[in-house]
């Protein structure tokens, strides 16, 4: 079935397209969800609502003849997960509060660092166990930014913010990424 | 974060290792997203006032709200003070204006009659203090005697009279050339001598009975006597 059929099988709210629409972009769509939220159970839920108000949005569009359809349902995804998780102000604000003022444990073991960790051949589950262990806020810039690859000024827009807070959250989700993954390396080793 | 940080990972391969990451679909997911999306529905159903969306933050609500508060107090102001001129001056000067009355002016007496009362006033004033009531039976009285003072009371009066004809003729003459002021003048004259004249009757009505009542009162007044009187000093 050609996309187009596909699109004009939605827009009569078949459950037989809107089965199809789901089996052919569940894979990458939740993906992405487990990228965005902290853990398998908040990135069900957010799949769930994003990929609902992604379909209803699909047949509510009048030019839906002309446009690509998983690129439409990724970008809409991307928004509605973005403004989902920005919307549960509870984890967004005081969190991000939280682990900013908590100071790190001391160590004076100076033989423990010396391992060697090779950052680029991380196992994939460890990768996103790392990312989902970033309080939210700089969680979705990372997401935005390094993996989906939006600018830094679209980033901004996206999350209500200006450029130079979206360009702060970026540094600590780098360095807290970085130290994330060596912890849970270590974790897994141990 | 540290100043010895360094960062090493590479963000290209990381980029390419989480977009690859999928999940296969199952039927326990698509179950769930069914159910998900039917009670969704169910809840909101099509809501068409849904579509409608009004810009509404925060850049419209506060201007919207200032000039609201503008307007009301310029409301405010505006029942207080009104620009308008008052009314009612100006429909008497436009009524004066359009009505100028002439016979009026004609007919009405000055109040100059005071002027020859004074001359009959100092003769009679010992006799009745009240001048213009007892004007006539003092110069019935006083008539054919040559006094000056009586000759002032016959003659005084024709000037008036020839002063007050002269004002109608040219307000006759040339009606519409007549201003406000000389009807109002006018106006003015008529009320100034009927008040003058009420005043006059009034005074009159006061003054005979107090010459009558002072008479008397005067003879009726018991006298002091001699011993009645308080000649010594009094005490502090």
């Amino acid at each position: 079935m050609s996309s187009e059929e596909l699109l004009a099988l939605i827009h009569k709210k078949d459950a037989n397209a809107r089965k199809m629409v789901f089996d052919s972009n569940y894979g990458k769509l939740y993906g992405v969800a487990m990228r965005y939220c902290k853990s398998p159970e908040q990135a069900e839920e957010v799949f769930n609502l994003a990929f609902n108000n992604c379909l209803n949005k699909l047949v509510q569009l009048r030019q839906a003849k002309s446009i690509n359809l998983d690129e439409f349902l990724e970008k809409e995804f991307i928004q509605e997960c973005v403004t989902h998780i920005k919307n549960i102000r509870s984890e967004y604000y005081v969190s991000s509060t939280v682990h900013a003022t908590e100071s790190a444990p001391k160590n004076y073991n100076l033989f423990e660092n010396n391992e060697w960790i090779d950052y680029n051949h991380v196992d994939t589950e460890v990768l996103i166990k790392s990312l989902q262990q970033l309080v939210p806020s700089q969680r979705l810039v990372f997401n935005l930014h390094v993996v989906d690859n939006l600018s830094l000024k679209e980033a901004a827009t996206l999350l209500e913010s200006s450029e130079e807070t979206v360009k702060s959250n970026l540094e600590k989700a780098r360095y807290n990424l970085q130290k994330n993954i060596e912890k849970n390396l270590k974790s897994i080793k141990a | 974060m540290s100043t010895h940080f360094t960062y090493e990972i590479d963000e290209r391969k990381l980029r390419v290792k989480l977009r690859d990451i999928e999940t296969p679909p199952s039927q326990e997911a698509w179950q769930k997203f069914d159910s998900y999306s039917n009670t969704q529905n169910k809840h909101h159903g099509h809501n068409p006032l849904k579509d409608v969306k009004l810009p509404l933050n925060r850049n419209v609500i506060i201007p919207a709200v200032f000039g609201l508060l503008i307007i009301f107090f310029s409301v405010l102001l505006f029942n207080f003070i009104s620009i308008k001129k008052p009314v009612s001056e100006v429909g008497a000067a436009s009524s004066a204006i359009t009505t100028p009355e002439i016979k009026t002016q004609i007919a009405a007496p000055l109040p100059e009659v005071k002027t020859p009362t004074n001359n009959v006033a100092s003769t009679a004033t010992k006799i009745n203090p009240p001048s213009v009531i007892s004007q006539s039976s003092v110069s019935k009285t006083v008539a054919p005697s040559p006094a000056p003072g009586i000759v002032a009371n016959k003659i005084l009066p024709t000037p008036t009279v020839a002063v007050l004809n002269k004002v109608p003729a040219i307000a006759l003459a040339n009606p519409q050339s007549s201003t406000a002021v000389n009807s109002l003048s006018a106006s003015a004259q008529n009320s100034l001598s009927a008040e003058y004249q009420a005043s006059l009757k009034k005074k009159s009505k006061r003054r005979a009975p107090e010459v009558i009542e002072g008479d008397s009162a005067n003879n009726n007044r018991p006298a002091l006597g001699g011993d009645e009187r308080d000649t010594d000093v009094r005490p502090n």
